[in-house]
């Protein structure tokens, strides 16, 4: 019986340890499906080799000349990118409708982020996220409208709050690395809360460098 | 015999316990789309850098080709080539934060997770100092691998990787490629 045990046991564990790197990735998977399906999935910044990534909200949010609460309220197209002879490379313009800003007087922004190939602008249009997000915003350049923002940082420059837990719509797995202030940590121990949107806001708004200043 | 099942069991259980420590510490997502097959051909276009086709030239046939997929290099460019590599001097405002980027630009028709052909373009206007780790890291991509999180001054030499987001290594690791090789 103690050996029928044993063998059990053993055969248990040997499979628990065979499968576990592929549970973990089925994990993943079923993760960047989700994520690379969808809205974010074809604007998504995965695959992509970053320079100095930041490792913090604060981070993003020094890097940054304008940061804003709020949600996606349209999307046009972008400029074309594509040059002679290569695969499209197309964006699309997205707008954010702003609850707050760190910037005052601010309730609309435009921000150009990058798009699948076979994507097509009717298609982003029928499928705009719902949720409330961060969003970091560099200067880019001046359109017919008004001023059309790149992100700060592609990977993490949309944030949004699930469950408590900081996500990063356009690359999934960036948030894993994503360092939440230690003052946000101490604020949701002593209210016994999860994070919220709102805090990531706060602590983002607090750090973007005055005007002018920010790379 | 009875002897033989419990020395197998105990050392099973041995085995497990630590496959699943070590897997927990390094894992990356795996997909979800992949390479089409386990024979991955690629064009590197007359407009790369010498650096840039040096590198893509080393994560072929140095990090790559010692898995279980073959690689080949085409001399000119055919709709058929499962890697396309060039460079831009015209990133998007995304893209200027790049270093280099790989894409899925077409599927294989009928499937979700198959490629046909990824891109990999490099960014002329971000040149890296290390294009053998560049390359590796991208192509990683074309084949599913997905990025690796922490340093690898942190990790021993088998775990070190090319994956992990600021691309200083110029292999896949252990893990990284017992998912290449499981697939292909």
């Amino acid at each position: 019986m103690r050996k029928r045990i044993l063998s059990i046991v053993g055969a248990a564990a040997l499979t628990l340890g065979v499968t576990a790197c592929s549970s973990s990735s089925d994990t993943g998977s079923t993760e960047s499906i989700r994520a690379t399906g969808g809205f974010w999935g074809v604007h998504g910044a995965q695959g992509a080799s970053e320079a100095d990534p930041p490792m913090s909200l604060t981070a993003i949010a020094e890097r940054a000349d304008l940061v804003v609460l709020g949600t996606v309220s349209g999307a046009e197209e972008g400029k074309d990118y594509t040059e002679e002879g290569k695969p499209p490379n197309r964006t699309s313009n997205l707008s954010i409708g702003v609850e707050q800003s760190s910037d005052t007087g601010v309730s609309e922004a435009v921000v150009e982020i990058t798009r699948d190939t076979a994507t097509s602008l009717t298609d982003i249009q029928a499928n705009l996220p719902k949720g409330r997000y961060v969003f970091y915003l560099s200067t880019w350049y001046d359109g017919p409208d008004g001023p059309v923002y790149r992100c700060a940082s592609p990977a993490k420059c949309v944030v949004g709050v699930e469950e408590g837990d900081l996500e990063t719509p356009r690359d999934p797995e960036a948030a894993e690395e994503l360092q939440v202030p230690a003052e946000a940590d101490q604020e949701k121990a002593a209210k016994n809360d999860s994070l919220t949107v709102e805090q990531v806001y706060d602590l983002s708004a607090e750090a973007v460098p005055a005007s002018g200043s920010a790379s | 015999m009875n002897r033989f099942v419990r020395a197998f069991a105990i050392f099973a259980a041995v085995l497990g316990i630590s496959l699943t420590t070590a897997q927990s510490a390094s894992a990356n997502s795996f997909g979800p789309v992949f390479a089409d097959n386990g024979a991955h051909s690629f064009f590197l276009d007359d407009d790369l850098s010498s650096g840039q086709k040096s590198g893509m030239n080393w994560a072929r046939s140095s990090s790559l080709n010692p898995t279980d997929m073959t690689t080949s290099l085409n001399k000119s460019y055919n709709k058929q080539v499962d890697v396309w590599a060039y460079g831009t001097w015209k990133p998007t405002g995304d893209q200027t934060r790049w270093y280099a980027w790989a894409k899925c630009v077409k599927l294989v028709s009928g499937s979700k997770t198959k490629c046909d052909q990824f891109t990999i373009v490099f960014n002329h206007k971000l040149p890296h100092s290390n294009y053998k780790a560049l390359a590796c890291h991208e192509t990683g991509h074309t084949v599913g691998l997905g990025h690796e999180s922490g340093k690898n001054s942190s990790f021993t030499s088998a775990a070190r990787s090319c994956l992990r987001a600021s691309p200083d290594h110029n292999y896949y690791s252990n893990h990284d490629k017992s998912h290449i090789n499981g697939r292909y």
